[in-house]
């Protein structure tokens, strides 16, 4: 007891210091994994769009369909776009289909995810992960204005991915975006 | 004197932690806004592309147009400046007329203090 109270100013700045350093480290690691999972659903986001852009630049391509449909939800998310492309072999219809995943609640509110499955002559070939917040992908004229898949001379794509951020009792959302907007060379 | 010393080594970690966290969050923000203002300067270029014959691209040239990354629950606006110049074979500005012409745009946000991204695009008579 007389050690204890000999030392008590020591024994209180040492705690006080192994607090502080504890919870720098504590806060440094978790740091570090944000960051790890935000550059993991950026890889993932750019790889979705480099894929659309892939895909979309060759719409037309040896066939004469073009697009077929550009549909929107009414939360404004398309959730059905369909276009056409030949392989070398046969004329392919692709579509983009979006389907709701889950959702999670982030301070209170509703936010709904999506999913985009990708389909080939109506045969599931792929699609992405079930953590989009947005997807759209519309057909414009040459002004930029939105109009009717017939009527398209340019195409915008844009999408954006969820990933969480924070404590599981107390997360919130990062965001991962990317757009595009391409000018077929068969519309 | 020895206990002082800890306390503000132990508070100098702490503030170097929470400074490289913050530059860490603007980093990612950064990376965003110039993905979007990526987007928003080609989707530009690709409109002056498709509408505008060589002949008259000039009438884009000292233009500002404001241009939205938007999708239904997100926007953000971008000021996307044009200029449009004769280029010579070796892709330089040229005073004299030639058949070459470079259209560059850039976008810029009242976040930043300069042009986030700048894209340029030759296009033939």
């Amino acid at each position: 007891m007389q050690f204890i109270l000999d030392n008590i100013s020591a024994i209180l700045i040492f705690s006080v210091v192994a607090v502080a350093v504890a919870a720098t480290q504590l806060r440094s690691t978790q740091s570090t994994v944000e960051s790890t999972v935000s550059y993991m659903s950026k890889k993932q986001t750019l790889e979705l769009g480099a894929t659309l852009e892939q895909e979309l630049k060759l719409t037309g391509q040896g066939t004469t369909n073009k697009i077929d449909a550009a549909i929107k939800n009414p939360a404004g998310q398309t959730t059905s776009f369909i276009f056409w492309r030949n392989n070398g072999i046969v004329d392919l219809k692709v579509e983009f289909r979006l389907v709701e995943t889950d959702i999670i609640q982030v301070s209170g509110t509703d936010v709904q995810r999506y999913r985009m499955d990708r389909y080939e002559n109506d045969v599931y070939r792929g699609g992405s992960a079930p953590t989009l917040r947005d997807f759209i992908i519309e057909p414009l004229d040459a002004s930029g204005n939105v109009v009717a898949p017939a009527s398209a001379v340019l195409v915008r794509a844009r999408i954006r991915d969820t990933y969480p951020v924070g404590d599981p009792d107390d997360m919130h959302i990062g965001y991962s975006v990317w757009g595009l907007t391409l000018r077929p060379e068969n519309l | 004197m020895l206990a002082f010393l800890a306390m503000s080594i132990a508070v100098l970690v702490a503030l170097n932690q929470q400074r490289s966290e913050i530059r860490s969050y603007e980093s990612i923000v950064d990376a965003e806004y110039e993905i979007m203002a990526n987007a928003v300067s080609i989707e530009q270029l690709e409109v002056i592309a498709a509408s505008t014959i060589w002949n008259n691209l000039e009438v884009w040239d000292d233009s500002v147009i404001t241009r939205n990354f938007s999708l239904p629950t997100f926007q953000e606006s971008f000021d996307v400046s044009v200029s449009v110049q004769f280029v010579d074979g070796s892709g330089y500005p040229s005073v004299t007329p030639t058949t070459v012409k470079e259209v560059a745009v850039s976008a810029e946000n009242n976040r930043y203090t300069s042009p986030i991204v700048t894209h340029a695009r030759l296009i033939s008579e």
